[in-house]
């Protein structure tokens, strides 16, 4: 799997011989086998924070891991809580799992060595940073942040304390991506001139939400929102608007498909990097206030660009000549399509496409999980040998940062210019801005 | 420009029970006049108007999450009176954290002392988040607080604003205070000493780190001590 060499602190700790001393030994996955029961002192100890629906769907996945026990689960609302105890239970064969309400009380507890990170969006970082702080290594779902100052301050702290950290950009285990990214990577594509990128948009009826009313006893309000403004609660949990918890659609998929990006090599800010785009938002006065349908051009240094175009804007000739099959028409529609002087490659979660033909013929068979399911098995198998998972921090970092600049362009309208070095815009001062937002109290990053 | 006194009517009529529309306009109106500082102006005098009216905490929120994109000195009075209220205070920070301007850490500062439980925990972040250097000697009497939450907000905005003062402050109480205070006081101390290497003072940050990897300290310190000493010696 195409990974990148970069100097941490876990490297200098590993040059340095201290990681028998430190960490504990694991015997690796692969000596283990599969569907074997290992020995305790083999298993990773786990806790899972936010068992929401994402968060329950990584946790199957993990469940499915023989060497993974789950003994602690955290949500505010307690019929997912249940839900979530009564799978780790069943799947453990007692009733050793513990409930929580409180993330804290969970990273407190000395005997969990890891810990699954999937509430709502504008819960990750204050939680992932507590984690690190409890020196808990995490899987921890994306989008990362609503502010990049946010994500910066996350990866600051996982790299203070050492700990391991997947993002869950789970293409990054997935077979055909990864078979993209190493067609581009390996020079077969030749040079590479151009990333087009489709993500889905956000095309559904915007109603008002209820009158607010009062708060279920199933629901810690209050513990739900955290970080994001108070809004009273109207009939669901997810309440307020859209954009106290994320960017929409673009917070949703950018992480995912913004990450090819960096992971072909094409991301070079340093090099340069000019964008622009623009969007639309729904006037129907729901709480959907992030952007919906979008276009994004993005220009680096080195001559490369990346086209950013949602469900509803696509170019027609995408389709005709890149999709693998241009008759499916499917309701999230998302690819990569690379570009380069000898060839092209295509890909989404479902097909792959490339010209010339032969450019797939190292392709292998299709996998029989789906690719969280390797994505979980590799934070696992790198809990216990300490490499670099596939979605590290500093991949996971390319593609936030790529999802809060195309968000940052169309919500300002304005021609921007990264600096990557200074971390800001040139001579953009609302874009500048929008890289932080306060947090409520008392939460902090 | 739109006819901003029409908008801003909408916009006060505002509440939960309303169409968010206005609000969406309002992100229009910053996008078209990006560029035209005295259209820019005019918006922000308007808003302005919004917040000091009897509009709706709903309206008045709405409000704040777009105002500090184009905010200027201006705005910092009519927000600093809302942010030793704690039904607006957390709004009120919104815009203000992200206003470019030290008139906006003089505000935090003089709030400090006006304001009690989460609404101060609530300054006390934003103080960490703007780095002001000018608060440390408040925050160093806030460690001793009988408010353990704000204590540990000041420690954690000590780490952030680093520097002599701060490094003395949090050195002087790293190894009494109670948990979790004291765990918020090392993980500051953690990274002051880390800004000191990437800055280049590598023996004053190697001697914190190993203040911080002495015997007694808690496990996950004393391993990130470690890791921190190692990168500071390469």
């Amino acid at each position: 799997m195409p990974s990148r060499k970069t100097l941490t602190r876990r490297g200098v700790l590993k040059g340095a011989g201290l990681a028998a001393v430190t960490f504990p030994t694991f015997i690796p996955a692969s000596a283990l086998g599969l569907g074997a029961a290992p020995p305790p002192s083999d298993r990773i100890v786990m806790g899972t924070i936010g068992v929401g629906g994402r968060g329950t769907s990584v946790l199957r996945d993990f469940l499915k891991q023989p060497d993974a026990q789950m003994i602690a689960m955290c949500d505010v609302n307690n019929d997912n809580l249940s839900r979530a105890i009564h799978l780790a239970n069943e799947r453990n064969g007692n009733k050793d799992c513990k409930g929580y309400t409180d993330f804290q009380e969970v990273l407190a507890r000395p005997d969990i060595d890891a810990v699954l990170v999937a509430p709502p969006h504008h819960w990750h970082v204050s939680m992932g940073v507590a984690a690190a702080k409890a020196s808990k290594d995490m899987y921890m779902e994306k989008p990362m942040a609503l502010a990049m100052s946010w994500a910066w301050d996350l990866a600051a702290a996982v790299d203070r304390y050492g700990v391991l950290f997947q993002f869950g950009t789970q293409q990054r285990s997935d077979f055909r991506f990864r078979y993209a990214a190493e067609l581009a990577l390996s020079g077969k594509l030749g040079k590479l001139e151009k990333a087009l990128v489709l993500m889905p948009g956000t095309i559904r009826p915007n109603p008002l939400d209820p009158p607010p009313e009062p708060v279920p006893g199933f629901l810690d309000l209050n513990a739900w929102q955290g970080p994001a403004l108070a809004a009273p609660y109207r009939g669901r949990p997810n309440t307020g608007t859209r954009s106290d918890r994320s960017f929409g659609s673009m917070s949703e998929w950018g992480p995912h498909m913004l990450d090819m990006v960096g992971w072909s090599g094409i991301h070079k800010p340093e090099s340069g990097l000019r964008l622009a785009g623009v969007a639309t938002w729904s006037n129907e006065g729901g709480p959907e206030d992030c952007p919906q349908i979008y276009s994004i051009d993005l220009h680096y240094g080195t001559g490369v660009d990346v086209e950013i175009r949602s469900g509803g804007v696509m170019p027609g000739f995408w389709r005709t000549k890149y999709f693998a099959d241009p008759q499916i028409d499917r309701r999230f529609e998302h690819a990569n399509i690379l570009l380069g002087s000898e060839g092209w490659v295509y890909v989404d979660r479902q097909s792959i496409n490339a010209s010339p033909g032969s450019l797939l013929d190292g392709l292998g068979p299709a996998p029989q999980e789906a690719s969280t399911f390797h994505h979980v098995r590799n934070f696992l198998d790198c809990v216990k040998s300490r490499q670099t998972p596939a979605a590290g921090m500093q991949a996971a970092l390319e593609g936030e940062l790529l999802t809060h600049l195309a968000y940052i362009a169309v919500e300002t309208g304005e021609q921007l210019h990264w600096d990557a070095k200074n971390r800001r815009f040139d001579g953009s001062d609302a874009a500048n801005r929008m890289l932080h937002r306060a947090m409520r109290s008392p939460w902090r990053s | 420009m739109e006819d901003l006194t029409e908008l801003i009517k909408t916009v006060k009529a505002y509440d939960w029970d309303q169409s968010g529309a206005p609000l969406l306009a309002i992100d229009a109106e910053i996008r078209k006049l990006l560029g035209h500082p005295d259209h820019l102006a005019k918006l922000e005098e308007a808003l302005l108007g919004a917040l000091q009216s009897n509009a709706s905490l709903a309206a008045k929120r709405g409000v704040c999450k777009r105002l500090g994109l184009i905010a200027s000195e201006r705005s910092v009075p009519t927000l600093a009176a809302m942010l030793v209220d704690t039904e607006t205070s957390d709004m009120a920070r919104y815009s203000l954290e992200q206003i470019p301007s030290g008139a906006v850490e003089t505000a935090l500062r003089q709030a400090l002392a006006k304001t009690k439980g989460l609404t101060r925990v609530g300054i006390v972040n934003s103080i960490g988040n703007r780095n002001d250097s000018r608060a440390a000697a408040a925050l160093g009497q806030l460690l001793d607080d009988t408010d353990q939450a704000a204590a540990e907000a000041a420690a954690w905005a000590l780490g952030r604003i680093g520097g002599p003062e701060a490094v003395r402050l949090l050195a002087a109480r790293k190894g009494a205070a109670p948990n979790p205070l004291r765990a918020e006081i090392l993980d500051a101390y953690l990274v002051c000493a880390g800004r000191l290497a990437s800055e280049g003072n590598k023996a004053q940050a190697q001697a914190m780190y190993k203040e911080l990897n002495a015997e007694g300290m808690p496990r996950p310190i004393r391993r990130a001590a470690e890791l921190g000493l190692k990168a500071a010696e390469s």
